[in-house]
C-alpha cells in the first residue's frame, strides 16, 4: 500500500443488520458500491445497506474482496517487471480462489446471486466457472441428483430433445 | 461498461423462496452457459424444462458451432425435415446443426457392415494351358476355403488332384465370384481376375524346392475413387522335377496387403447385389 495515503473505510450492513468494516478500495470491486459513493453517498456511519444478502454471505463476499485488494495492490507496488514473480502471484491467487469457491451447491448459489447483485464481475465468473465445472462431465440424471432437480418432462418433450441431441442419449437416461 | 452489466445482470436474477433446496434460477443458469462444453451443454438442457429452455438457447449453440465448426455455419439455414414438428419451438437451428456436424465425425468411424456375407460367395476357377486345353477347374464355397487369416485370403488344397504343371509357357486363369445364396435376390456372378500366370516362374527355383506362380489384376476402382485393389491368383507347386500343383490362393491385395474380410465383400458387394 502507498504510504502517505489516507486510509478511508466503509461500512457494509447486511439484510439481517451485520455490519462489515472494509477497505473502500476493496468495496470498490463491486460496481453497486461504486456506484453509490459516485453519488456521494455511502461514507456515513450508517454504512452501505445491502438488501436480501444475508451476513453469512456478506461476510464470504468481503472475505474475497479482501483478498483480491490485497493481491492487486501488491502486484501494483513490486512494478519492476518481475515476470516470474507476477506469474507466480497470478497462479497462487488463482489455487486461493479454487479453494474459496470449493463450496456446497446452496451456499455457491448465494454467492452467485450477491457477487452479482453488487456488480462483482470477477466473483460471478468465479461462481459460474464452479457450476459449470460440478455439471462438467455429468449425465443429466446425475446432474439432477446432485442439484435435487425434479424432472418434469411429458413424454412428448423428452422424445424431442432426444431428437435434439443424440448423442447425449447414449450415455443418459 | 461495468456498472452496465452489474445493471443489466442484477434485474434479472430473483430467488425462489418456496423451495428449501435452492434450484439454480434462470439467470445463474443462464451466466453458467456460455462455460459449458457442447456435452455438458447437451447434458444439462435434458435436466428439466427450465433448463431446457435456458440451455436450448440458440446464441449458445451459436457459439459452438462458431469455435468448434466454423465451416458449418455457411450451411444455415438447413431444410426442416419434412416439417412434421413445425411445433418444435424448442428446436434451434445452431444446435440441430452442431448435431449435424458432430455426428458426422461418428459417422466416419462406423463404416456399415457388409450387406454381402461370406456364406453367398462361391469361387469359380478354371485353368487353362496355352495350347487352350483345360487342365484344372473347381468350384468351392468361400467359406470352406477361408484361410483363416481374417483377411480376403482363401486357399483350396489340390495335392490330391494330381495336376502337373507341364512345359508350357504360361497358364489362362478366369476366377469367377458367383452370389447364390440369397433368398429372393438373383444370382449374380463377376470375374474377378482373367490373366495369364508365367509357368516358366514355377521352375525358377531349384529341383528339391517348391515352386511358385501366380497371376494378378488390378480390377476397377470401388466406389470413390480410392486405393487400387488387385485380385491375384498364386499357385504353389511341389518340389521336383515333376512340379506337381499343390494349393490355389485367392486374394484381394490393396497396396501391398491383403484386404479384411469385410472390406473384401464389401467391394464383392458393388457386383453381386
Amino acid at each position: 500500500m502507498a504510504a502517505g495515503k489516507p486510509v478511508v473505510m466503509v461500512t457494509l450492513v447486511s439484510s439481517d443488520g451485520q455490519s462489515f468494516q472494509l477497505l473502500e478500495e476493496a468495496a470498490l470491486l463491486s460496481a453497486m458500491v461504486r456506484d453509490t459513493i459516485q453519488i456521494g453517498q455511502g461514507r456515513g456511519p450508517a454504512g452501505i445497506p445491502i438488501r436480501n444478502i444475508t451476513g453469512q454471505t456478506l461476510s464470504m463476499v468481503v472475505v474475497y474482496c479482501n483478498k483480491h485488494y490485497t493481491a492487486a495492490a501488491a502486484a501494483d507496488g513490486d512494478d519492476a517487471a518481475d515476470e516470474e514473480k507476477k506469474v507466480a502471484n497470478k497462479k497462487q491467487l488463482r489455487e486461493w480462489d479454487e479453494q474459496f469457491i470449493n463450496l456446497e451447491q446452496d451456499k455457491l448459489y448465494d454467492i452467485l446471486v450477491a457477487a452479482n447483485n453488487l456488480g462483482i464481475d470477477g466473483l460471478v465468473d468465479l461462481c459460474c466457472w464452479r457450476f459449470a465445472d460440478m455439471m462438467k462431465g455429468k449425465s443429466a440424471s446425475e446432474i439432477r441428483v446432485k442439484l435435487g432437480i425434479r424432472d418434469d418432462f411429458t413424454s412428448e418433450q423428452r422424445a424431442q430433445i432426444e431428437k435434439d441431441s443424440p448423442w447425449v442419449w447414449s450415455r443418459t437416461t | 461498461m461495468a456498472s452496465m452489466s452489474y445493471a443489466r445482470k442484477r434485474r434479472c436474477i430473483r430467488r425462489s423462496e418456496a423451495t428449501t433446496t435452492t434450484p439454480l434460477e434462470w439467470e445463474a443458469l443462464r451466466l453458467v452457459g456460455p462455460l459449458l462444453d457442447a456435452e455438458s451443454l447437451a447434458a444439462a438442457s435434458c435436466v428439466s424444462t427450465t433448463w431446457r429452455d435456458v440451455y436450448s438457447d440458440d446464441y449458445l449453440w451459436a457459439q459452438l458451432c462458431r469455435s468448434r465448426y466454423p465451416s458449418a455455419l455457411a450451411l444455415l439455414p438447413l431444410p426442416d425435415n419434412g416439417g412434421d414438428d413445425a411445433s418444435d419451438r424448442h428446436s434451434s437451428p445452431h444446435r440441430r446443426l452442431f448435431a449435424l456436424f458432430r455426428s458426422a465425425s461418428a459417422r466416419r468411424r462406423a463404416l456399415p457392415p457388409p450387406r454381402l456375407a461370406l456364406d453367398d460367395v462361391t469361387f469359380a476357377v478354371d485353368i487353362f494351358a496355352a495350347s487352350g486345353s483345360n487342365t484344372l477347374s473347381f468350384a468351392v464355397a468361400a467359406r470352406d476355403a477361408d484361410a483363416k487369416t481374417s483377411r480376403f485370403q482363401f486357399e483350396v488344397d489340390l495335392s490330391g488332384r494330381n495336376v502337373a504343371v507341364g512345359q508350357v509357357n504360361y497358364w489362362s486363369v478366369r476366377w469367377t465370384a458367383v452370389q447364390t445364396g440369397i433368398i429372393g435376390v438373383a444370382p449374380a456372378a463377376v470375374v474377378m481376375l482373367d490373366a495369364k500366370a508365367p509357368a516358366a516362374r514355377a521352375f525358377a527355383r531349384g529341383i528339391g524346392e517348391r515352386g511358385e506362380t501366380w497371376a494378378r489384376e488390378t480390377l476397377p476402382a470401388h466406389g470413390c475413387g480410392g486405393a487400387v485393389v488387385d485380385a491375384e491368383v498364386v499357385f504353389d507347386m511341389s518340389a521336383g522335377e515333376e512340379r506337381l500343383l499343390e494349393k490355389v490362393r485367392l486374394g484381394l491385395i490393396e497396396h501391398t496387403r491383403y484386404v479384411s474380410i469385410d472390406d473384401g465383400l464389401r467391394y464383392l458387394q458393388h457386383f453381386l447385389l
